[in-house]
């Protein structure tokens, strides 16, 4: 094989590693509701018993959420109340329905917040 | 003519020589001065965004949360010492902040209680030396990134 063709081939491979890599960086969805952040996979009428149900909201809190570095997190807000999701560097307001989008760049622990509601509070662990 | 200019000096003599004498009995009295403070309903933010009180007096500051029970929205009032402000809001900014080391911070002059929505609570305070001072709400996200404060003036 000449040298060109070690180089082309080279290439090649670095590219399709890099959308490998890009293929590898998933979405996940964490909802905002009766004060507290839960799972996006929560079906609607466990969503719905914990807007009736502090207690409920509680039980189905979500205090850590692992993802991979290049991942986004989508917070949708499903509460019938305003939030403001935080964390450094990153803060949108946010009406009922509205989502923000965040992704993790970096490995190790971020700390997302509700701006307006301080016991809403989701450690996102971002591992390698 | 002349008699009317007359009269009008006459007047504003008699008008400073009112204010003149008024003056000195405020400043030596012993004065209490009653603040009422509360939020704007369910928005993170005071109704009042500066306050007044005289040098000297005991204030009687009563801070209402005009928050909806249904926006499960917490609020209280401090004052912090001057040229603090910076550093607290950098602190308050922190999304790793603990709740218990901000409400304890040694950067607070007064402070009401940390109130549930439709609560209300009242300190007396005697006014710190003349000057501003930033008065803010000690939720962290309340203070720092939505604004949540104000000045008090004392004069």
């Amino acid at each position: 094989m000449s040298r060109f063709s070690q180089l082309i081939s080279s290439s090649i491979i670095v590219v399709l590693a890099a959308a490998a890599f890009q293929a590898v960086a998933a979405d996940h969805t964490v909802i905002q509701a009766n004060k507290t952040f839960v799972d996006g996979s929560t079906p609607q009428d466990k969503l719905d018993a914990i807007l009736k149900d502090e207690a409920v909201a509680k039980a189905a809190t979500l205090e850590t959420l692992t993802v991979k570095k290049g991942d986004t997190i989508t917070f949708k807000n499903g509460d019938t109340v305003t939030h403001h999701v935080f964390t450094t560097g990153f803060n949108e307001k946010q009406e009922p329905g509205q989502s923000s989008k965040l992704t993790f760049s970096d490995s190790g622990d971020v700390i997302v917040r509700c701006a307006i509601h301080p016991k809403m509070k989701l450690t996102v662990k971002v591992t390698d | 003519m002349k008699r009317g200019i007359c009269s009008l000096s006459l007047g504003i003599l008699v008008g400073v020589a009112t204010i003149s004498v008024a003056a000195p009995v405020f400043a030596e009295e012993p004065v209490n001065v009653t603040v009422t403070l509360s939020t704007k309903g369910n928005d993170v933010s005071f109704d009042q965004s500066s306050l007044q009180v005289p040098f000297g007096s005991t204030v009687k500051l009563t801070f209402k949360n005009a928050a909806s029970k249904k926006s499960g929205i917490e609020h209280n009032v401090a004052i912090l010492k001057p040229g603090s402000e910076e550093h607290f809001l950098k602190l308050m900014s922190d999304p790793s902040y603990e709740m218990e080391k901000i409400q304890h911070s040694e950067d607070i002059l007064v402070k009401t209680q940390v109130l549930g929505p439709g609560k209300s609570d009242t300190i007396t305070f005697k006014a710190p030396a003349k000057g501003y001072y930033t008065y803010i709400c000690l939720v962290p996200g309340h203070g720092s990134m939505l604004g949540m404060k104000g000045i008090l003036s004392v004069r």
